[in-house]
């Protein structure tokens, strides 16, 4: 089962509504013990990178996170969630879970409007289970920062907008997506059962 | 290369039903807002521009009712926006897996909506649409119920950033539902007086009319009556500009950059 963690931050809703059109056994956790149960996790959310971490410590499945993704099990962050994932960010001043080395930063506005908000292309810079069968061609984004990778190993795909950055990054069971798959269409499904059958 | 534009279909809902209206004023029925919203994630449109007109107008809210059945069949980014006013609307929306929320007249009386929205969800998540005329000397104005708001459209859109917008829909009230093109001045003034993306919405009637709005500077162009009728005053059919129509679209736009 994977358990999609439902602390309080948006459209954790659309993400499994995706999960099951593709026939995966997903459910919105907001107990501990859900999440101790659970096989894989989903951490996802439209927010404010202070607010999901707050919201994140406040719901009490923080812990039960961080253990099962010590324990092994696979983690899938997505769009903030993913931003959660690094030490900490120039949007505010909590201290992110520290599971990826980095930072976010802001995209500086000679890259372009600010938010990178559309469909934009990414390349894998490395190869893993969940980019089989080529979902690799173009996601939704919506966002004004990126987490910057301290240790280059931990980028898995990078994008371009006024300048390359990261958009997913993988370390071991970890793995996070700044773009939106869920709301990809397609080239979501694909990614999603990827990491249903990882 | 600068980021692909999107393509969008701009759906008016009323009542639980499609509508769309002509110059904000008289409407007609298009349908069930679910068989459309499927047909449009057939077709993989870029987004999903959500309007309840009405809700604001006639107070009622946000429809969560209509929205609990049509946000399961959309995989697609949806913005929705209409009788949003309090931040506890907002929280519902998102969760229900709207990515962006559109504020309009709720920005006048309580503009820290806007910015204690941003706060929590992010800059990117709220969207706020204006209403523009333009005057018989080629004036615009922001319009609300039928008054001036603030005649300075520049500096209304750069204190709407300020404020934590992080995307503008600029809605032409003289072009909606006339399919006589986009008002390219208009999108060339709000483009040019903010950095944070714009969405072109209001007199798309043909293919021909979204080149010159992206190369107004558009990020983004909304296409309402030709994505649910056959042609002006014809019956509803619901059709989209297909990928390669898009595709030479962006290159053209490409060249000329």
């Amino acid at each position: 089962m994977i358990a999609i963690l439902d602390y309080g931050v948006g459209n954790v809703g659309a993400v499994c509504n995706m999960f099951k059109r593709i026939g995966a056994q997903a459910f919105l956790a907001t107990e501990p013990n859900e999440v101790l149960r659970s096989e894989k996790i989903v951490l996802a959310g439209v927010g404010n990178f202070d607010n999901a971490l707050k919201r994140l410590d406040q719901s009490g499945l923080k812990d039960p996170l961080l253990e099962r993704v010590a324990a092994g099990n696979y983690l899938l962050a997505i769009c903030v969630g993913m931003q959660m994932l690094a030490n900490g960010s120039e949007e505010g001043v909590e201290q992110g879970l520290g599971l990826i080395d980095g930072n976010v930063l802001r995209f500086t506005e000679d890259r372009g409007r600010v938010p990178h908000m559309g469909w934009n292309e990414v390349n894998a810079v490395k190869l893993h289970g969940v980019l089989a069968g080529k979902p690799q061609e173009k996601f939704y984004f919506s966002h004004s920062y990126y987490l910057k990778c301290s240790d280059e190993a931990d980028v898995l795909m990078t994008c371009e907008y006024g300048g390359e950055f990261t958009a997913a990054v993988q370390r071991q069971n970890v793995i996070g997506v700044q773009f939106h798959p869920e709301k990809s269409n397609k080239h979501g499904f694909q990614l999603l059962r990827n990491f249903d059958q990882l | 290369v600068s980021l692909r534009p999107r393509f969008l279909p701009a759906l008016l809902m009323r009542r639980g039903a499609l509508i769309k209206t002509v110059r904000f004023g008289e409407y007609s029925y298009v349908g069930d807002p679910i068989n459309v919203v499927r047909i449009f994630g057939e077709k993989e449109v870029d987004e999903l521009l959500l309007l309840d007109i009405f809700a604001s107008r006639e107070n009622s809210g946000p429809d969560f009712s209509t929205l609990n059945k049509l946000l399961p069949e959309c995989f697609m980014p949806v913005c929705y926006g209409g009788g949003v006013e309090k931040i506890d609307q907002m929280r519902e929306l998102y969760s229900m897996g709207i990515e962006k929320i559109s504020l309009n007249t709720a920005t006048l009386e309580n503009p820290g909506l806007i910015t204690n929205a941003a706060n929590e969800y992010g800059s990117q998540a709220v969207v706020v649409t204006i209403d523009v005329k333009r005057s018989a000397f080629g004036r615009y104005s922001v319009r609300r119920g039928g008054q001036d708001v603030s005649r300075d459209v520049p500096s209304y859109c750069r204190t709407l950033v300020e404020r934590g917008a992080g995307e503008i829909v600029v809605s032409s009230i003289d072009r909606d539902g006339t399919w006589a093109g986009f008002d390219c001045d208009l999108i060339r003034l709000v483009s040019g007086a903010v950095n944070v993306p714009v969405v072109a919405l209001g007199g798309a009637g043909s293919d021909g009319h979204l080149l010159p709005a992206l190369q107004a500077g558009a990020s983004a162009v909304a296409m309402g009556s030709m994505s649910v009728f056959q042609s002006k005053g014809m019956g509803v059919l619901v059709r989209f500009p297909d990928a390669s129509v898009q595709d030479d679209i962006v290159r053209q736009l490409r060249i000329n950059e």
